[in-house]
């Protein structure tokens, strides 16, 4: 047999196939376009020169390994599908009379053809629409735009090796399948996962486990770190329970409702519940997987779509002031002059000055029983981890300074602010020293930290300056190296009047402070709008890319779904009408089994996205936002906009479904 | 009266994209009384499977009538004729056709289901056609957990199940070995016994010396009937094997 012969057999053999293999290839080339692009992108010179490039240079090139990834998973996944499908038709060819040894050469020769096509495909497109995410890149991070067409050569070696490996993984992946099975297993192939699944009452249980776990995590974390830190241990919880829940948990259902003998035997109970234990078998991975990918397509534009439209406003809220001021005091006493080593400089460095808000705060961790804190020590215990509340201590006369209030306290009285939590105690009692409430504020403007969000914290107005220092000779007592300073907070704005830019004022600034400017840090409004900016515009360009991977790599599956039941169900269907089930039966019985599939993982979807909510606000909180309308409208948004995206899919596939079973109606 | 008449039967396939006509059956004429064993012979691509169809109400045919009990059934509009057949009529077929998504007694249930009955109902109907075919050990199990003539005898519970006028059956031999076959034989001589017409389309002549009246059907006629009467089965038998020499021969029609 010649090679022109092998050659001419693979490609009749796409052809033939070609209700499959063309979704394949398209989404080869698809992701090899992104893949390409991604890489192309992070590697462009120009995007160096554009202020934030270089951050989204670097997501880029973190979103590029999650591309990579994906694409070995989903790709081989698909390719699996495709083999259980084609087993028949191999075992025929082997039947028929063609070697395994033979039957491989075709599988490499198809192999290649689908390689060859998607890769020249997947490149050339890729080049051609690189230009013009860069240019929409150019446009989210404010740039101008240079001109000129960039080809990234190195970026088309990378996808070159990467996909190879992948094809050639596949491939052998395809030979092993082929391999391992004899003729009739090969002709009985795709008809195999026609028996019964089996209860798995444990899997069900623990999948349940999994789920609650992940959910009660995300409704119980009370504080953004910690749900920072938690956030991937829910995720994976979910996922598996998502996963054990719609392979067992569905089946342990379906076969009690069939154990229910007056519901099963009922005319369309009957037939919908024994197809569904079919269906839910051969599709639970895929219905799993599709559940999963809208969840994760849902949280990522939800958040980075908040994040880029809240930027404004997190600006706002973080950096009130164009100039912030912050000094650490080493040696305590410092702390008494660095208001009036300020004032000093900005009256030296001759800039005009508005808004100010002056304070200084002395911040310690806590450990909370009832109303006592304690300075902890290396002895305590992980419980006593989860009772952290930091103490944020002011006097009161930066208190009455930033409030422009009035207020008087005894030398063993204090005011608290419990940021958001109940607070109905009396007295308190920090580190063995009694205060007496003398009232709870509402809110506080001595907090530009913005700390209040982040932890659990709450602030403490004492009324002098000798006890914070007594407060802090305590905490140094207690925690040694670890110990915290006294923190000084100097934030103003510049005079409409004044000449000189933010950056100038900065560098005066520094240049004529008297005191000790190691641990001075000055922040300004513009500079941070920049890191955001390019922060939040890579977050969301990597959200909108990898939605993309996503929303296709659905596509696929449900595709494939519908090929394959339609193929199964032809024939039950078929059945059923020569036992006296009428046609209207049998179309009613179909819609329902097929939207209930359907729209299972979307439904599903929704509801993890709803016990995310909690713990994704408080993230979001980290990162400065916390507008929770805004949140709350994005993912509604997002929702009905992928909902409407997946009804759409849902004709387009379900177009497959019927076209197949279409005889048997 | 007889239970069925078949009258004038003509039936011509139209295929979609050719003007190539087929005459399956061009004048089909018998009728059969109730209680009747009667098979039906003829070579392939004859129009048996094409006169079965029209009987089970599954095709319409091109002209003449079809009664049941009186009724016609190619007059039945399409929303009564599901009921009609379940209730009327059993099916066996050549691939027993059973759902592997169900266990062998849900497969045998499937007609009643379908008629909304109830569940002690079934259950009560199923028990004595169980024991009967010698199935109840195989109810729990599912079709591909079965052998063929298990598969074959579940199919003809389900036939039974619903106590139908008339069994229509396929060449239900034909995927089976011989003793099988033999089993399966022998069971719709007892359900005859019992007053169950059957009409079976065969290829065997063994399968079908087992009934009262052979028909024969060539060029969409019946040809030629043979009844059993007083014969033997082996004279029975080598009477049908002469008659399908004739009939291979071309010979004219005759007796
Ligand atoms: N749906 C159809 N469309 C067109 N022609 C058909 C159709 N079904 C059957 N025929 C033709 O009608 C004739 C009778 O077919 P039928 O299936 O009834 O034969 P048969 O006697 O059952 O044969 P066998 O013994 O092989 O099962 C054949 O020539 C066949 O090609
Ligand atoms: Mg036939």
């Amino acid at each position: 047999m010649s090679k022109a012969f092998y050659f001419r057999l693979a490609l009749d053999n796409l052809k033939k196939n070609s209700k499959m293999y063309i979704p394949f290839i398209l989404s080869c080339i698809l992701t090899i376009m992104m893949y390409y692009m991604v890489s192309s992108l992070s590697m462009n010179p120009n995007m160096m020169e554009i202020v934030g490039g270089d951050t989204m240079q670097q997501i880029l090139s973190f979103g590029l390994y999650v591309i990579a990834f994906f694409a070995i998973i989903f790709l081989f996944y698909t390719n699996s599908f495709l083999i259980k499908r084609r087993k028949r038709e191999f075992g025929l060819f082997n039947i028929l009379g063609m070697e395994k040894k033979h039957l491989s050469i075709v599988i490499a020769l198809e192999s290649m053809i689908v390689f060859l096509v998607s890769m020249v495909l997947g490149i050339g497109i890729g080049i051609l629409l690189d230009k013009a995410f860069y240019l929409l890149i150019a446009k989210m991070l404010n740039a101008s735009i240079a001109l000129g067409f960039y080809i990234s050569y190195q970026s088309i070696v990378n996808s070159i090796i990467l996909f190879f490996i992948i094809f050639l993984l596949m491939y052998i992946f395809s030979l092993i399948q082929i391999n391992l099975a004899n003729p009739v297993e090969l002709l009985h192939g795709s008809q195999q996962g026609e028996k019964e699944p089996k209860t798995k009452w444990l899997l069900a249980l623990i999948g349940l486990i999994c789920l609650g776990s992940g959910y009660y995590m995300s409704i119980s974390i009370q504080d953004a770190v910690t749900a920072f830190a938690f956030f991937m241990i829910a995720v994976l919880l979910v996922i598996i329970g998502t996963y054990m829940l719609f392979t067992s948990g569905s089946i342990v259902v379906l076969k009690l409702l069939r154990k229910n003998k007056r519901y099963y035997y009922k005319t369309n109970h009957f037939i919908s519940v024994s197809n569904m234990i079919y269906r839910m078998k051969q599709n639970a991975v895929g219905l799993g997987n599709i559940c999963i990918l809208s969840t994760m397509v849902l949280v990522m534009l939800s958040t980075t779509i908040s994040l880029w439209v809240g930027m404004n406003d997190i600006i706002e809220t973080r950096f009130p002031r164009d100039l912030t001021v912050s000094i650490n005091c080493v040696d305590p006493n410092e702390a008494l002059n660095t208001i009036d080593n300020m004032d000093y400089a900005i009256e030296q460095a001759g800039i005009q000055t508005d808004d100010e808000l002056v304070y200084r705060t002395l911040s310690v961790s806590t450990i909370n029983k009832g109303n006592t804190y304690t300075f902890g020590n290396e002895n305590a215990s992980l419980q006593d981890i989860s009772n952290v509340v930091v103490l944020y201590f002011i006097t009161l006369d930066d208190y009455n300074m930033t409030e422009g209030t009035n207020v008087h306290l005894d030398s063993n009285e204090v005011l608290v602010f419990p940021a958001g939590k109940q607070f109905e105690d009396k007295m308190i009692d920090i580190a063995s020293n009694t205060f007496k409430v003398k009232g709870v504020l509402d809110s506080i403007k001595a907090d530009s930290n913005y700390s209040a969000n982040l932890q659990n914290s709450m602030f403490i107005v004492v009324d002098s300056m000798d006890t914070l220092l007594m407060i802090d000779n305590l905490q140094k007592q207690a925690y040694g190296d670890n110990a915290s300073y006294i923190h000084t907070s100097y934030d103003f704005n510049l005079n409409k009047s004044e000449e000189m830019s933010i950056k100038e004022a900065m560098d005066a600034l520094i240049a004529n402070y008297p005191g000790d400017t190691t641990y001075m840090i000055v922040d300004t409004k513009e500079e941070n709008y920049e890191n955001l900016l390019s922060l939040y515009a890579s977050f969301l360009f990597i959200g909108i890319f990898l939605s993309f991977l996503f929303i296709m790599a659905t596509v696929l599956i449900m595709y494939y779904k519908q090929i394959t039941e339609g193929y199964e169900d032809k024939k039950r269907f078929e059945i059923m009408q020569k036992v006296g089930l009428d046609k209207r039966e049998v179309k009613k019985t179909i819609n329902s089994q097929v939207l209930t599939v359907f729209f299972l993982p979307l439904v599903v979807a929704a509801i993890h996205i709803v016990f995310a909510f909690p713990m994704i606000e408080k993230m979001l909180r980290l990162l400065y936002l916390d507008n929770t309308n805004l949140y709350i409208m994005t993912t509604v948004i997002c929702f009905g906009v992928f909902a409407l995206v997946y009804v759409l899919i849902y004709f387009l596939t379900s177009k497959v479904y019927y076209g197949i079973v279409h005889n048997a109606m | 009266m007889s239970l069925l008449t078949v009258n004038r039967l003509k039936k011509v396939y139209t295929t979609r994209f050719s003007q190539n006509q087929v005459l399956a059956l061009s004048d089909v004429n018998f009728s059969i009384e109730k209680g009747e064993y009667v098979a039906i012979m003829g070579e392939s691509g004859s129009g048996k499977t094409t006169l079965l169809n029209i009987l089970a109400a599954l095709d319409k045919p091109t002209s003449g009538t079809v009664l049941l009990n009186g009724k016609d059934i190619t007059k039945i509009n399409e929303k009564e004729i599901c009921a009609f057949r379940r209730n009327h009529l059993g099916f066996v077929f050549q691939d027993f056709n059973l759902l592997d998504t169900f266990s062998n007694m849900d497969n045998i249930f499937l007609p009643l289901v379908l008629s909304k009955k109830k569940y002690p109902e079934m259950k009560l109907k199923l028990e004595p056609i169980a024991r009967q075919l010698g199935i109840e050990s195989i109810l729990k199990k599912y079709p591909y957990e079965i052998s063929g003539g298990q598969k074959q005898r579940v199919a003809v519970a389900r036939a039974l199940i619903t106590h139908p006028d008339l069994i229509l059956a396929d060449e239900p031999t034909g995927a089976l070995d011989s003793k099988s076959t033999e089993e399966l034989l022998r069971l719709f001589s007892k359900i005859n016994e019992n007053n169950q017409t059957i009409l079976m389309v065969t290829h065997s002549i063994k399968a079908a010396s087992h009934a009262q009246r052979v028909l024969f059907i060539k060029d969409g006629v019946v040809f030629h009937q043979i009844y059993r009467g007083d014969k033997s089965m082996d004279e029975m038998y080598q009477n049908i094997s002469d008659t399908l020499t004739v009939l291979a021969t071309g010979g004219a029609r005759n007796e």
